[in-house]
């Protein structure tokens, strides 16, 4: 698990800069990254893994936007890079892999469930910053 | 002080255009012109920016109004250039760069296309690398991915370049890809090629397009939070479609 943690840092950390992220957020996102991941991981290994994928991306979008605000920097510089090893790009693939040997049953079912922790991930991001807007609302006004 | 509008209007189309162009949020580009505009007491502001263009209406006095509408035909991702279009829109917000250096600054960030090509190539196949480990890959694993990700990146470069459709490089790259994960397993007889191909579709995927569609539908953008979800479908269905369709030949051949 600490070993995946740093695959995941250095994984994200020369991701960030295929996307030309500023040098300054490069070690930020990637801690960010790593931390998410090992939530997500610990759910999964405790078989829940909806919720995995929901709170691992609650924290990124929570530390992105507290990074966004210390650094003077858009929340999406660290938010963006950070994310990527929890999406399912591994359920996208078993679906296509599934489609290709026809067999459409675990396609079906391995698909749905690539949509549905997609979803859980949208409704954390969502969430968060949400959340995020109003209290910046509130300092404002 | 006499507002030079021209050099505003400038000013707000080049930074707009630059948050769009590199993968920002379409608020953040209709808010930085409201921020901009109300520095300079403009009296109404009506911007409305979608990912495929942007309009606004500026109206100083009150009484004269002043529209640009631009069509944004490229989009790529390039963090680099929003963080500094933020940086020189609060400076220009609080006082500390006049209109000419601002304008300055933007046509400096917007002609800067210097990519460290050699470096990016090494970074796009050492990430697909570290994700194939993270997986589940060993060495062998390790290795492929570090030469296939490398040619991917060498791959979609060359389709911006060419600036073509994007579905059209995402078709490409997962069909490479997977061509290369098999051929490699295939030839050398070890290694298992599913830990190869997720690994390197990672870095391809619309993970910005999808978070940016959450976050525009979400704040009532709906328009552009379509187009984004439309896109990263779009992205997301053709790599699916290019590595299917390797998988797929190397069933009928019997290879796998």
């Amino acid at each position: 698990m600490f070993l995946e943690m740093i695959y995941c840092f250095i994984a994200t950390f020369f991701f960030a800069q295929i996307m030309n992220a500023p040098k300054k957020s490069l070690i930020y996102s990637s801690l960010t990254a790593s931390m998410g991941y090992a939530v997500y991981k610990f759910c999964i290994i405790s078989e829940h893994s909806l919720l995995g994928f929901f709170l691992g991306t609650c924290l990124i979008a929570i530390i992105g936007e507290i990074l966004a605000r210390r650094l003077k920097m858009p929340a999406t510089i660290f938010i963006f890079p950070s994310v990527i090893p929890i999406v399912p790009g591994l359920g996208l693939y078993e679906t296509i892999l599934a489609f290709v040997q026809n067999d459409i049953q675990k396609a079906l079912e391995t698909g749905v469930n690539t949509i549905l922790s997609i979803g859980s991930m949208a409704i954390a991001m969502a969430l968060i910053s949400l959340i995020a807007l109003k209290i910046r609302n509130k300092k404002t006004v | 002080m006499e507002l030079d509008i021209n050099k505003l209007l400038k000013i707000l189309k080049l930074s707009a255009q630059i948050i769009i162009e590199n993968g920002g949020e379409t608020y953040r580009a209709e808010e930085t012109i409201k921020y901009i505009c109300k520095s300079f007491k403009v009296k109404e502001i009506e911007p409305i920016a979608t990912p495929t263009g942007l309009y606004f209406t500026i109206s100083v006095n009150g009484e004269e109004n002043n529209t640009i509408v631009k069509r944004i035909r490229k989009r790529t991702i390039n963090l680099q250039k929003i963080n500094e279009v933020n940086n020189t829109s609060r400076n220009l917000t609080s006082g500390q760069i006049t209109l000419d250096e601002a304008l300055l600054q933007l046509e400096d960030i917007y002609g800067n296309d210097k990519i460290q090509y050699k470096y990016s190539l090494l970074y796009g196949g050492i990430s697909s690398a570290f994700f194939t480990l993270l997986f589940g890959g060993g060495l062998f694993e390790f290795t492929v991915a570090l030469f296939s990700g490398i040619i991917v990146t060498i791959i979609s470069g060359k389709f911006e370049e060419l600036q073509s459709y994007q579905f059209f490089s995402s078709i490409i790259a997962g069909a490479f890809l997977s061509f290369i994960a098999i051929t490699f397993t295939h030839l050398l007889g070890k290694g298992n090629y599913n830990y190869i191909i997720v690994g390197g579709i990672m870095p391809l995927l619309p993970g910005l397009a999808m978070t940016n569609a959450i976050r525009d539908t979400i704040r009532g953008d709906l328009l552009s939070g379509i187009t984004r979800a439309t896109e990263a479908l779009l992205i997301a269905s053709s790599l699916a479609a290019g590595a299917g369709a390797i998988i797929y030949t190397a069933y009928a051949l019997g290879i796998s």
